[in-house]
């Protein structure tokens, strides 16, 4: 067994700074539902603005290497925060936030995902750390906190971003070819498949993050739980996977999630358990994106945001409250990702 | 490549009618530039 914790810091650099982004964005987001009425036009407008740019952004990151995408995005965040105080206009700020959200995450993705050497813990770390900030974030929007308070807390991740930076310089992995030891993908089957199957992926557990039934979630601390779980969740998929290997732990992350999730509707403790084993597969879509795409990891990585807002669309419009029918459609669901995940993937080696 | 985008937004811009309408369509927009974005770093990688 083989673990590479070269570079590892900047998945808790990044774990801190996605922290703070989630805070300063769902604290945001909680006030806009204070004066807007219509609050789900709110959210969506926040899902599509914040995840489905990071292509597009990713890819000018990915060509443009020289542009700190972490301290725009920083800017854009404390921009937004001021404007929501000073300007009755909710949807200009929105927009702005949305965008600094994005470039942190991709500048987050960049960094993790190249000085990591091909391993899945560092761009699982720094993932996690949304949970945490999207319930803390929740929370504190719920209190009397002033939004400049908040502006500190920005200030704070600003020497992250530049670590993380001298990070990324210091290993030259600013080069197109950092990415190249990822190679989790089936060689014989073609990558444009791949990037399909993976975003499929992708778009259930989307869909699930948000429409698997919780009915057992009724108070704040049991909120809090499931966002930690699911926190959890994604650190230890991509650590599992770099200790045990990619392959076993997807499919088995996915065959044990169903049972807790199907029967967890009343139940906190199975529900969590199949929350924790669901979130683990997100590294791996992004593994297997990133080793089909490696000369672009910025582009890789805004493909995952933009099948989680594909699964996101459906809670939107309809919620399937039917307990049968839920279980149906996890069961179904479930076998096709695992059968997507089982085709795309290669092997695992001896070593995991 | 970029005259499909090209059509595909000149398209969705002429049908915009509610704010949802506004985000859908840059929705359209934005998944047709990345599917072009990734057929092109496929090509070049191949």
């Amino acid at each position: 067994m083989k673990y590479n914790t070269k570079n590892l810091g900047t998945g808790f650099l990044y774990f801190y700074i996605h922290f703070v982004t989630e805070l300063i964005c769902f604290f945001a987001l909680g006030r806009y539902v204070e004066s807007v009425p219509v609050m789900w036009l709110i959210f969506f407008t926040y899902d599509m603005l914040a995840f489905v740019p990071q292509a597009v952004i990713g890819y000018i990151s990915d060509k443009f290497p020289k542009i700190s995408f972490g301290l725009i995005g920083l800017i854009f965040l404390a921009a937004a925060l001021i404007l929501q105080s000073c300007v009755p206009i909710p949807f200009l700020s929105l927009v702005i936030l949305c965008v600094g959200n994005a470039c942190v995450h991709v500048n987050g993705a960049e960094v993790t995902l190249r000085t990591s050497g091909g391993s899945l813990s560092h761009s699982a770390i720094f993932v996690s750390g949304g949970s945490f900030g999207v319930i803390c974030g929740k929370l504190l929007s719920k209190t009397a906190c002033p939004p400049w308070l908040l502006l500190i807390l920005i200030a704070s991740a600003v020497p992250f971003v530049i670590l993380a930076q001298l990070y990324l310089k210091g290993n030259g992995s600013k080069d197109e070819s950092s990415c190249d030891a990822f190679s989790y993908n089936n060689k014989k089957i073609s990558r444009a498949a791949v990037i399909v199957l993976a975003v499929f992926v992708v778009f259930v557990r989307g869909y699930m993050a948000y429409g698997i039934p919780t009915s057992w979630n009724k108070t704040t601390f049991q909120t809090i739980l499931l966002f930690v779980c699911m926190g959890i969740g994604k650190a230890a998929g991509g650590i599992l996977a770099d200790l045990f290997g990619i392959k076993k732990i997807a499919l088995l992350s996915v065959l044990l999630a169903l049972p807790f999730l199907m029967f967890g509707d009343n139940n906190m403790y199975l529900s969590l358990t199949g929350v924790v084993f669901f979130s683990m597969t997100m590294s791996v879509t992004l593994g297997l994106l990133v080793s089909v795409l490696p000369r672009t990891p910025g582009l890789a990585f805004g493909l995952t945001t933009t099948g989680l807002f594909l699964g996101v669309v459906p809670v939107f419009f309809f919620k399937i409250t039917s307990l049968p029918v839920n279980c149906v459609l996890l069961s179904v669901t479930t076998v096709i990702c695992l059968i997507c995940l089982f085709i795309s993937l290669r092997k695992d080696s001896a070593h995991g | 490549m970029d005259k499909y985008i090209e059509a595909v937004s000149y398209a969705v811009i002429n049908n915009i009618k509610s704010p949802l309408m506004v985000i859908v369509s840059l929705f359209v927009i934005m998944a047709a530039v990345t599917a072009v974005l990734v057929a092109r770093e496929l090509k070049k990688t191949e």
